[in-house]
């Protein structure tokens, strides 16, 4: 029994990115396409997504100009390919507080937004401190701060501390503190609604950009392979590496269940299709009374 | 925030002298005193930011509190106070070129948006009162969309006045498109 579809939507991407922006240390080692996605999570019940995207309308252009970010599409258009509407959205998790999954949230009006208190109340101490210590800073759009004020006084915002179980029946939440951000946050699907499911899928926000940072290249130290954590850490890469553990676990080790957004290759192991706004949309998994959106 | 084991935003550890002069160099294709009054701006603008997105934050953290208390880090409310006041000295000192008059007087206007959040939030603190209502927040939130207005108007991308620091964007990798 699967009581979940999920799909990859990618909304936006840039040709090429530093690959050691994707995984640390490989630095001189060229360039890879980094898709820019968030998460659809589809039951009888429910319409969530995992993250939501950037506020095109402010910083799009400079985005395209400045750092080669292609053809964004909106919300309205990616969800279109599903048959669905930004309006639909009734749960939205938010991984992280940077302007490219947490920027858009103005696009789903009647969605509930979880995040992280200790993402907020970090980046809220970040603002405070000195000019020297702006690296702490990068990413966060003042905006999406205040944009965050307007959904908690509708009532549409919920901050959550630490890890908590059925946000939604099967979906749990789990915190990586300190790690890509302060408080980021990754969502574990168990598909089957069983507490020791048999039938786990984690999506991982940021934490985990690419399959190569779960299954990296070992040889270095000794090993066939290891987990190699991505380009950016405002916490630490070894907080990053034990929320991976922590992901392999949850889903028995078995890496083509930990879903990065950021990987091109959801298209080597997951059904999938290009829409006619040439974005790729991925299969990870389907409900059992739902058709294929890709076939 | 006093959960966690890092250092408060009144701690004295952060009273060092800050060894960075900015390095910003007058921006090009600009009129001579346009470029001056830019690049004098652009520290103001930063800063007038991030204070907005401290007090939003803060007040955030308050919504959000099912007990309602506000999770105030005091020094962090004052230091966000000390630099708003901070802002309206230097925008005050600053020289105006005709061509920027407008754009100084939508941070001005910015400045006493953030004010005004500021004393409301202070009142929540001062009189921890459950008389808070929606009405107070509906007007916290006007100066605060205000001000948000305010500072995207203002923002000057060809002059570095970006309200997000994109160079270390996870997009920043990117390869540049002749910048």
């Amino acid at each position: 029994m699967a009581n979940y579809s999920i799909h990859v939507l990618e909304y936006s991407y840039v040709a090429n990115y530093h690959k050691s922006g994707v995984l640390y240390g490989a630095h001189n080692e060229g360039y890879v396409k980094l898709p820019y996605c968030y998460v659809l999570i589809r039951s009888n019940d429910h319409i969530a997504l995992v993250d939501v995207g950037y506020n095109h309308k402010d910083y799009g252009q400079h985005l395209a100009e400045k750092f080669g970010v292609e053809n964004w599409r909106s919300p309205k258009v990616v969800l279109s390919e599903l048959g669905l509407t930004p309006e639909d959205v009734d749960t939205v998790f938010i991984t992280h507080a940077h302007f490219d999954h947490f920027g858009s949230v103005e696009d789903f009006p009647n969605a509930t937004f979880y995040i992280q208190r200790e993402e907020i109340e970090k980046w809220v101490w970040a603002l405070s401190l000195p000019d020297r210590l702006r690296w702490l800073l990068i990413a966060v759009d003042p905006s999406d701060i205040l944009r965050g004020v307007n959904l908690a006084a509708q009532g549409r915002l919920r901050t959550v501390e630490g890890s908590v179980e059925d946000v939604l029946p099967g979906i749990d939440l789990h915190l990586a503190k300190d790690s890509h951000t302060f408080g980021s946050m990754w969502v574990t699907v168990r598909n089957d609604g069983k507490p020791d499911s048999e039938d786990t899928w984690v999506l991982a926000g940021d934490l985990v950009y690419q399959f190569s940072n779960i299954k990296n290249d070992g040889s270095v130290v000794g090993v066939d392979t290891m987990y190699t954590p991505v380009g950016l850490a405002i916490g630490s890469q070894m907080n990053l590496l034990l929320a991976t553990e922590e992901m392999m676990k949850q889903v028995d080790y078995d890496d083509t269940r930990v879903i990065p957004i950021h990987e091109e290759g959801l298209a080597d192991r997951f059904p999938s299709r290009i829409t006619k706004e040439n974005l790729r949309i991925s299969e990870i998994c389907l409900a059992d009374n739902m058709a294929s959106v890709v076939s | 925030m006093n959960k966690t084991n890092i250092h408060t935003a009144h701690c004295d550890v952060w009273e060092t002298q800050d060894s960075t002069e900015p390095l910003v160099a007058p921006p090009p294709g600009y009129a001579p005193d346009t470029a001056q009054y830019l690049t004098g701006i652009r520290p103001v603008y930063d800063s007038l930011g991030r204070v907005m997105a401290q007090l939003a934050g803060i007040f955030l953290l308050y919504l959000s509190s099912q007990q309602r208390e506000l999770p105030l880090d005091h020094g962090m409310f004052n230091l966000a106070q000390e630099q708003l006041d901070s802002c309206e000295e230097q925008l005050r000192a600053l020289r105006i070129p005709h061509q920027a008059r407008r754009h100084h007087g939508l941070l001005s206007e910015m400045c006493k948006h953030l004010q005004q959040v500021s004393k409301r939030i202070d009142s929540i603190e001062t009189h921890q009162r459950n008389i808070f209502d929606d009405t107070d927040t509906r007007l916290l939130m006007r100066q605060l969309n205000k001000a948000q207005r305010c500072f995207i108007a203002t923002s000057e991308p060809g002059a570095h006045l970006s309200p997000v620091d994109f160079s270390h964007a996870c997009c920043s990798c990117g390869v540049s498109k002749g910048v």
